[in-house]
């Protein structure tokens, strides 16, 4: 609250000379510009760090706070801020290196799988019996497709998932060139396919079992049939219910022969499709077939 | 950093005379000496800036007056200026054999006190650390905690 000041002053009161008052005046005049020199010290301090922290956040990390001699909250502040900094730098190199030593590994398995794969073409073209030589092309194909995701995921920008999309482009043209390398047959792959991005734990199980269906289509589904089939490959997302997961569903179709009689999945000596019921349990995903018209089956998981 | 001259041997001496000891050393940071309880004592020098060498010699000197024991030590942390982080990670002896058996760091200034609690934290050493105010307590946690007592 502001007071109205009315009379003389007490100095002048006491009868104080001119002189006593001017230095008195004097004293104060300095008092207040010493206050006010404190002050605007206090002010260049604080926008020091208010700069050093700004700079932290653009990860400039490498700014530091003056540290004076006297030893005031001042310099603690300036200490602790540094010390910050210097740990902050140290936490986001060892993320960096982190990530590179991951994506090394990725390289290094994709490199593994890749001469598993060619070892596994070097036998087989010793080997005089079809049956055999399709068999080595069949875990050659299942090797690949392993590899194809440590390759993904190490070109991708998390390391940890991949656009899956791209992965099943790159997948279904190398089955395809697996089964007809010179492009003989009319049979066409149709894929349909969201961009989505799974991680490694799901994107391994369900690129086997892409293989698997695609190789089954390929093998059997267009027997003597030289004017080839259609095979349809989607992926996508079904949009969740109130309260529910998002459901991820891959599909695998096509217009051959069908599915024999009475077939059921548990039920069946083909190794591949043992693969894909084994496989749909390991991502904790339900599977649908049907084999009337064509042979179709539908794999959904929950994300 | 305090320079070794005449006011360092008088700081030197002036401890020497205060506190019962069988040995003393200097270096550039820090006092360090053993007193008649096995307690190792090491003060920073005032002002002092500590780089991973001031805590290297530091850790020479600690075992060069403990001999073969590894005793628990009293750090004097209240008049030091800044630490760097390679001497901090050194003093938290994450990746080296312990030379000491436990902490007790003495804090009061403004500056000791954000150090010491980043020794509590971020920096924790690998053997038992508190933070004192006062040097009587500390040396008491020491004594009755850390030290080997006489049948």
């Amino acid at each position: 609250m502001k007071k109205k000041v009315t009379g003389k002053p007490r100095a002048v009161k006491e009868g104080k000379s001119a002189t006593e008052l001017s230095s008195r005046i004097k004293l104060l005049e300095n008092k207040i510009a010493k206050q006010s020199s404190k002050q605007k010290k206090t002010e260049k301090r604080i926008n020091e760090f208010l700069e050093i922290i700004q700079c932290f956040s653009k990860f400039d990390l490498k700014v530091k706070a003056k540290i004076s001699d006297r030893g005031d909250h001042f310099d603690a502040l300036a200490v602790g801020i540094n010390m910050l900094g210097e740990e902050l730098e140290s936490s986001i190199i060892s993320l960096a290196e982190k990530e590179i030593l991951l994506k090394e590994i990725h390289h290094r398995v994709k490199n593994n799988l890749q001469i598993v794969s060619s070892l596994l073409n070097l036998q087989s073209n010793l080997v005089e019996d079809p049956e055999v030589q399709l068999f080595f092309d069949e875990t050659r194909g299942r090797v690949k497709s392993m590899a194809l995701v440590h390759e993904k995921l190490y070109n991708s920008k998390d390391i940890s998932t991949i656009d899956f999309a791209l992965y099943l482009q790159t997948l279904s043209e190398g089955v395809g060139e697996l089964f007809d390398p010179n492009k003989k047959t009319k049979t066409t792959l149709c894929l349909n396919a969201e961009h989505h991005f799974l991680k490694v734990d799901h994107a391994i199980p369900c690129g086997l079992i892409v293989n698997e269906l695609l190789m089954n289509s390929y093998k059997y589904a267009f027997p003597g049939n030289e004017q080839g089939g259609k095979i349809e490959l989607s992926f996508f997302k079904k949009e969740p219910g109130l309260g529910k997961k998002e459901n991820f569903i891959l599909e695998v179709s096509d217009n051959g022969i069908g599915l024999p009689d009475n077939f059921k999945i548990g039920e069946t000596n083909s190794l591949g499709l043992q693969l894909v019921e084994m496989l749909t349990e390991q991502v904790d995903g339900k599977l649908f077939y049907d084999g009337k018209k064509g042979a179709s089956f539908r794999i959904e998981w929950s994300s | 950093m305090c320079p070794i001259g005449i006011i360092s041997i008088f700081s030197l001496l002036k401890i020497m005379a205060s506190t019962p000891k069988h040995k003393a050393l200097e270096n550039t940071c820090f006092f360090t000496w053993l007193d008649e309880f096995g307690i190792c004592h090491t003060e920073v020098k005032e002002n002092s800036v500590i780089e991973l060498k001031d805590a290297v010699e530091n850790k020479e000197d600690v075992l060069t007056i403990a001999g073969e024991k590894i005793p628990p030590i009293l750090v004097d942390l209240r008049k030091i200026k800044s630490i760097s982080k390679e001497a901090r990670d050194y003093f938290a002896m994450k990746n080296r054999k312990p030379g000491v058996k436990a902490i007790a760091m003495l804090i009061k200034s403004p500056v000791s006190k954000i150090i010491g609690n980043f020794f509590l934290g971020i920096n924790l050493p690998s053997v038992p650390t508190k933070l004192f105010n006062s040097e009587t307590k500390a040396l008491n946690w020491l004594k009755e905690n850390h030290t080997e007592r006489k049948q």
